[in-house]
């Protein structure tokens, strides 16, 4: 769990602070199970289209690899701008 | 990606709940566009009649918890549309390259304003006709 959000929560009594982790803690895992799928759907049409072999040739395993990867680094990225447009938009006006 | 990076500092629920906003000095202003699209989920619910006080912790938590889920689903469907746009599905590396990288934080940028543009539209209160 992320530090700097729990901070965030310390002004909160004891109760509703561990009610609220919870709830980030439940949301955490739907959303972690959500982007798996999603991310097997995206790789496997993206990489896989013949079925003259039964096991993952060698250049589709290459194309998921990457696939995954590149997915995983560009949400990272998304998250790095969306949290300074979330930030921006707290501070603002 | 961590779901407790997604929220906001002093968004409109959190404020609620902990005061911290007011507390840490960040006044609490109108909520934005997002924030307003955002509680339009909440079931049209007055929310502007009410004040702070009337509502109690369960309402407080249930619109925290859905203010959550309503920006984990904002990310996911801002990082799958941006990917889809940005990033060329054959593969050819794993990094991404500069080109993709620039496309994705224009994409980003781009998708929060039409969001914001959209909330104030819906938030308006014009009939959309």
């Amino acid at each position: 769990m992320d530090k700097s959000m729990l901070a965030d929560l310390d002004s909160l009594p004891e109760a509703d602070k561990q009610r609220m982790s919870a709830m980030i803690d439940q949301l955490q895992i739907r959303d972690s199970l959500r982007m798996y799928n999603s991310l097997v759907e995206r790789c496997f049409t993206d990489c896989v289209d013949t079925f003259k072999h039964k096991s993952l040739q060698k250049q589709e395993e290459t194309c998921v690899r990457r696939c995954a990867e590149k997915f995983l680094k560009h949400s990272m990225r998304v998250g790095m701008r969306f949290a300074e447009l979330n930030q921006g938009a707290a501070t603002q006006d | 990606m961590k779901v407790a990076n997604l929220l906001g500092p002093c968004s409109v629920v959190f404020a609620e709940l902990m005061s911290i906003c007011e507390a840490s000095g960040a006044q609490l202003s109108t909520p934005s566009a997002s924030e307003v699209a955002g509680l339009l989920i909440f079931g049209g619910m007055a929310a502007n009649n009410m004040s702070p006080s009337s509502f109690d912790k369960e309402q407080i938590f249930g619109m925290a918890e859905k203010e959550m889920e309503y920006r984990v689903e904002l990310f996911n469907k801002m990082t799958q549309t941006c990917f889809n746009k940005c990033v060329d599905n054959r593969y050819k590396e794993s990094e991404l390259n500069m080109g993709e990288n620039s496309c994705i934080d224009r994409c980003v940028s781009k998708y929060w304003h039409v969001t914001n543009l959209i909330g104030q539209l819906l938030g308006s209160g014009r009939p959309p006709i």
